[in-house]
């Protein structure tokens, strides 16, 4: 029983906060927990968790990337000019439709992590100004135009099914499983918690700040614009404004996640939960027939009780901690 | 009016995450005295008074101000109380003026709107600095001051508020000498008027001169209040000590081995044209005032800072000062236990384990890949090694005392295979019981044959380790003393490190003409 007690107390108020919002819409949303609707939810957070991957780095490394809308943008724009150019794409089109949405997210990576890393300008004015710079450009390639109608073979890395579930999920699990690996099992995925919660001390240990930082904002930038095509090819719609918001979304799930601006606390694996539950609260509510002005107000309403419920159990253990030092070290 | 009680305080306590900062201090502070606490760094002195002025909480015991109970809610209310502080660490607003500093949260104001009245403000502000005889413009802006002319001008704003009792926590650590007679005018006129000061110091001299009664604190706790006129300097020292030298350091002297680093002409922002050598199984101690230089030598050396003139040699080889970083240093055998533990020697959110592992990372995965086992093994080890009380290596850091997070810091670099240590103030804030544990290490790394610096303000520490002392002043070597002269004490390093050794006679001259030991002969210079 006591043991019970215990592993209880250990799971984080975040769990118990989805656990509510999960219950609240089995019970009032009708159909949330079919197999159909989760596949839904599924699909609609796939795009979002992997953007939110580059977001997560950003954030455990003390700064912020909130050029990713533009960037998406950009990049999508760039890879739906060029795969329209054929009637009939093979795969090797197709992977190079990918790798020019990737190669321009590298490209504005590079700048921002160049600036911000190495010559030590201010993350949130860099980012800020290549994310207005990928949405203008995004607007300038096409006269601001959106374009459609994808060709069919380029629609299926995100538009079908691969064993009953839609394939976008399966390219952001393989995307995930990657992120996951570097960031927990390699040294430079070390590096970024290492930076993000002391850089002097990282500096003194070795580490080179200047080069994780660069890696970082690269990282962010290839996810964002692999993302952006991604978004094209699921909504089989490119437009300039596309994936506005996007960044937003991805600091939320971040942070709901469990990751603290801080620096250097918090990781991928919360990540994964804060994007499901950001999809699963506009799923639920949409169910239960709330007007779109509505959600709006209830994702918000929830994010706030999610986050309010975490900082309390934080703070109840943060005590408890302190506590059991003071006991072992008397003067 | 001399005996009268303004403040008296019983049973205070206070601790912090890990620590017992104050532990059942019971003390009173008279009208219109000059009341001096003195003790080691980390003996509770700024905690302590920290609690008069409303800035911290107590946790245990009460405190009377003129008989009624008083506790303040906070630093506004502690000056509403007549308490104020001048503070150890400047917290004035640098972007602000002088005069908006001296007067901020009661800017004097006209009309109906309430507007701050820029002009009388001003005209306040140099009528309080020209009473205190401070050459300052109010208009100045605060960043464009020095740090001395800051601290002069906290003490303006302190005095600007109907005091009755003034607390200064260490003011005179950044001043000049014109600046800290200065002060003392001020103090005793003050004192004339009735108000009652507190007075922390490390400076003995400046004891003699103002204080009326001296109170020691050692290890968060009250040893004792004497009067000035009667009391000996020694008895103040072991008061504060609380042990003799030899029984806590246990230094076992062997005789040094090859040379390990040795500086030429080496200059950076601070320091100039430092000469200075280190060998194998050599603990070498630097003394000095804060300020004087030393944590920025050895981070050049370290190449967390750039040099900017002058050479490096390690073990014969001369370092590339131009491509020079932390990273490489490591690689080439050195270890730096930084001076400020909690920013630059830790990473506070990370567990144990995580912190153990970060500085030989290069070593231990050199294709990049993290195997977990290879870092539990190596936490374990330091652990085992340095005698970390925790329960568990997951344990997060910033649970830990003092103590053991300076432990976890120094496990971290026993786990790389470094050849030259460095340790910044590496007591500092540390309980007895770790000192002398981490004395042990630094003992049995110079006695492996590693090449040990140590950088203290505890000069004790330095006379109970080193082998020799190099003592800087304004950012120059102003001497070097070996551990076997006969001037190897507190008196002549202080002198060095204050006046560059002027004013004092040696002792034993004979002794100091033979001069320090140079490393052993062989293979030194074979190898450069």
């Amino acid at each position: 029983m006591q043991q019970v007690k215990e592993k209880l107390k250990n799971i984080p108020g975040l769990i118990w906060g989805v656990l509510v919002i999960i219950l609240v819409f089995i019970f009032f949303a009708k159909g949330f927990t079919k197999y159909q609707n989760i596949l839904n939810i599924l699909s609609n957070t796939a795009i979002l968790l992997i953007i939110s991957c580059g977001m997560t780095m950003a954030i455990l490394s003390k700064e912020i990337d909130i050029s990713i809308g533009g960037v998406m943008s950009f990049a999508g724009l760039g890879g739906a000019l060029f795969i329209t150019r054929f009637e009939n794409p093979g795969i090797p089109a197709i992977i190079l439709t990918f790798a020019i949405g990737t190669g321009i997210g590298l490209c504005f990576g590079l700048f921002n992590g160049v600036l911000i890393g190495k010559y030590k300008y201010n993350y949130w004015l860099i980012t800020f100004a290549t994310m207005s710079i990928g949405y203008g450009a995004a607007q300038v390639i096409n006269g601001g135009n959106v374009v459609s109608g994808f060709p069919k073979a380029f629609r299926n890395v995100a538009d079908s099914k691969f064993l009953g579930i839609p394939t976008v999920v399966w390219v952001a699990l393989v995307i995930v499983m990657i992120m996951l690996f570097i960031t927990y099992k390699t040294r430079f995925g070390m590096h970024i918690y290492a930076v993000g919660d002391s850089e002097q001390c990282a500096s003194q240990s070795g580490i080179n700040v200047k080069k994780t930082r660069i890696l970082i904002y690269m990282l962010a930038g290839m996810l964002s614009g692999f993302g952006g095509v991604l978004l094209v090819a699921k909504t089989n719609s490119a437009g300039p404004v596309a994936a506005s918001g996007y960044e937003w979304n991805a600091i939320a799930a971040t942070i709901i996640g469990g990751t603290s601006f801080e620096g250097g606390k918090g990781g991928l694996a919360g990540t994964i939960i804060g994007a499901l539950v950001m999809s699963m609260i506009i799923n639920g509510l949409q169910l239960m027939g709330f007007s779109n002005y509505w959600q709006q107000v209830y994702k918000g309403a929830f994010i706030l009780l999610i986050i309010v419920v975490d900082v309390i159990s934080r703070r109840k253990k943060k005590k408890a901690a302190l506590r059991r030092v003071y006991k072992y070290d008397e003067c | 009016m001399q005996n009268e009680i303004l403040l008296e305080m019983k049973n205070i306590r206070k601790e912090f995450p890990g620590v017992v900062a104050v532990n059942d201090v019971s003390m009173d502070i008279r009208k219109g005295e000059v009341h001096i606490i003195i003790g080691e760094n980390g003996a509770g002195k700024s905690t302590l008074v920290k609690m008069m002025a409303g800035l911290y909480k107590i946790d245990g015991g009460v405190m009377l101000l003129e008989g009624q109970e008083y506790k303040p809610a906070n630093v506004l209310d502690a000056q509403r109380q007549g308490v104020n502080i001048i503070h150890q660490e400047l917290s004035m607003m640098q972007n602000r003026t002088v005069a908006q500093n001296v007067f901020v949260g009661r800017e004097p104001v006209m009309g109906p709107l309430r507007m701050v009245d820029n002009k009388k403000m001003n005209r306040q502000c140099r009528e309080l600095l020209e009473g205190l005889g401070i050459d300052i413009k109010p208009t100045t802006m605060v960043k464009d001051l020095s740090i001395a002319q800051q601290q002069m001008v906290e003490v303006a704003k302190a005095i600007s508020t109907e005091n009755k009792l003034l607390i200064m926590d260490e003011p005179t650590s950044s001043l000049t000498q014109k600046e800290i007679d200065n002060l003392f005018r001020i103090t005793r006129q003050l004192k004339s008027q009735g108000t009652s000061i507190i007075y922390i110091s490390h400076r003995m001299q400046e004891l003699m001169e103002i204080g009326d009664r001296i109170t020691v604190m050692r290890d968060g706790c009250y040893v004792g209040t004497r009067d000035a006129d009667d009391i000996e300097m020694s008895e103040l020292i072991t008061m504060m000590v609380g042990r003799t030298i030899e029984n806590v350091y246990n230094r076992t002297y062997n005789e040094p081995g090859k040379e390990m680093l040795r500086t030429e002409k080496l200059t950076g922002l601070r320091f100039r044209n430092v000469d200075i050598h280190v060998c194998q199984g050599e603990i070498v101690g630097f003394a000095g005032l804060v300020g004087a230089g030393r944590t920025e030598l050895v981070k050049a050396i370290f190449g967390f800072d750039q040099a900017e003139g002058g050479k490096v040699f390690l073990e014969g080889k001369e370092i590339n000062l131009s491509n020079h970083s932390c990273n490489r240093a490591i690689q080439k055998g050195m270890a730096m236990i930084s001076e400020n533990r909690k920013t630059e020697g830790l990473f506070i959110n990370m567990s144990i384990k995580d912190n153990i592992v970060q500085a030989c990372m290069f070593d231990k995965f050199p294709n990049g890949i993290v195997k977990n086992d290879v870092i539990k093994e190596t936490a374990e080890q330091g652990v085992k090694e340095l005698k970390v009380a925790t329960t568990s290596i997951e344990k997060k850091v910033f649970n830990l005392s003092g103590g053991n997070q300076q432990k976890v810091v120094i496990a971290k670099w026993l786990a790389t295979n470094s050849k030259l240590f460095i340790f910044d103030e590496p007591t500092r804030g540390i309980d007895v019981g770790a000192k002398s544990e981490i004395y042990g290490i630094m003992n049995d790394l110079a006695k492996n044959g590693a090449a040990v610096i140590m950088i203290s303000s505890d000069l004790l520490e330095l006379l109970g380790l080193a082998d020799r002392v190099y003592v800087m002043k304004d950012g120059e070597i102003s001497g070097e003393v070996s551990h076997e002269e006969n001037v190897f004490t507190q008196e002549y390093i202080l002198s060095l490190g204050i006046e560059g050794g002027k004013a004092v006679e040696h002792k034993s001259p004979s002794a100091a003409e033979s001069g320090p030991k140079d490393c052993q002969k062989g293979g030194n210079h074979a190898a450069g």
